[in-house]
């Protein structure tokens, strides 16, 4: 089975959750950063990301702005007020969703 | 170390790759630009050309055309959503007695248009005219955009308005309500509601160039490099 297809619904909350905690990210930083985090077991493409992204940004949970680094542009995401609330949401549902696939990996351990 | 000509021809390359809109072309070519650098740096021996390319392969089979699609599913959803806050904020109180009063003149106007065809023309005219007014004042209201020397997918949106009224009067004037305007008058409910429907294309018309210097001055800061200084 694919890797990728394993995590897909978890992206978001990934995403959210970085940038909460680091305030401001551009689109290649958070794939570093996220391959940096879990080892290289984790690997968005940009394919993914990206659409991602714009996604959040239609639901007005990121928004974005630019600056100047010398003579290139690049594009920052950060989580609007809203984005912030939601974060804490999507966090607890994937907390939840990691807790029920235990159940169902692990049933041993997981009854305790 | 890549130089600017370098970084610059990945705005080709973008474009090369059905990206036209200057806005993502932004966004992809600072992405390809970090990725290289490390790529070089881990590879020495890669070239700038060979690197790009394994970079590019990375966005998988369809290239960028994904994320240039989502990225125009969500300017025009967010454009509409700007675009009925607009409208919306129109509604001041001057703003709402003068279009009760043009709405109640059409009305009245209805009234006394009685014979064959009378009705229908009046529409057509005011119709007409709608598309006419709203064609001029777009044009007026679009030339701060002068100074735009690329394209945006950001700016894009302010264009739409013009199709969707046309469309509307095309729709109304082959629809059902209309179709029959040769033979027969129509009736005070359908004139009423058609000219409700005018009324909201006339308000829409003028909440437009709010919308339209709103995105210019975040246009103009989101991408500078975009319009002439």
């Amino acid at each position: 089975m694919k890797k990728s297809s394993l995590y897909k619904g978890c992206l978001e909350p990934i995403i959210m959750r970085l940038l909460k905690d680091n305030g401001r990210m551009y689109g290649y930083q958070i794939t570093q950063m996220v391959k940096e985090l879990t080892k290289g077991e984790l690997n968005i493409t940009e394919g993914a990301l990206y659409p991602l992204l714009h996604k959040l940004e239609e639901q007005e949970i990121v928004e974005t702005e630019t600056e100047m680094i010398g003579n290139r542009m690049r594009k920052y995401y950060t989580l609007t007020k809203a984005g912030k609330k939601h974060t804490s949401i999507a966090i607890d549902a994937l907390k939840t969703f990691m807790q029920s696939l235990e159940f169902i990996v692990n049933p041993k351990t997981s009854l305790g | 170390m890549i130089t600017e000509e370098q970084y610059e021809s990945l705005f080709a390359f973008c474009r090369k790759h059905y990206v036209q809109y200057y806005d993502v072309q932004v966004e992809l070519a600072d992405h390809l630009f970090s990725a290289i650098e490390v790529c070089i740096k881990e590879n020495p021996k890669l070239s700038f050309e060979q690197a790009r390319d394994k970079i590019y392969s990375g966005f998988g089979i369809k290239g960028f055309s994904d994320i240039v699609a989502s990225r125009e599913k969500m300017m025009g959803k967010k454009c509409s959503q700007q675009k009925w806050k607009m409208f919306l904020s129109y509604f001041t109180i001057p703003k709402i007695a003068m279009t009760l009063c043009i709405y109640a003149s059409l009305l009245l106007a209805g009234r006394f248009l009685k014979e064959v065809n009378q009705r229908a023309i009046l529409l057509l005219v005011v119709g007409v005219g709608l598309i006419i007014f709203e064609i001029i004042y777009s044009i007026q209201t679009s030339k701060i955009f002068k100074k735009q020397q690329k394209v945006l997918l950001y700016t894009s949106g302010r264009l739409y308005d013009i199709l969707y009224s046309g469309l509307l009067m095309q729709l109304l004037f082959t629809s059902s309500i209309l179709n029959k305007l040769t033979i027969t008058i129509i009736s005070s409910l359908n004139f009423s509601l058609i000219a409700f429907l005018f009324l909201l294309v006339f308000i829409s018309i003028l909440a437009h160039p709010q919308f339209t210097k709103e995105l210019y001055s975040s246009a103009c800061k989101l991408y500078p490099k975009a319009f002439a200084s």
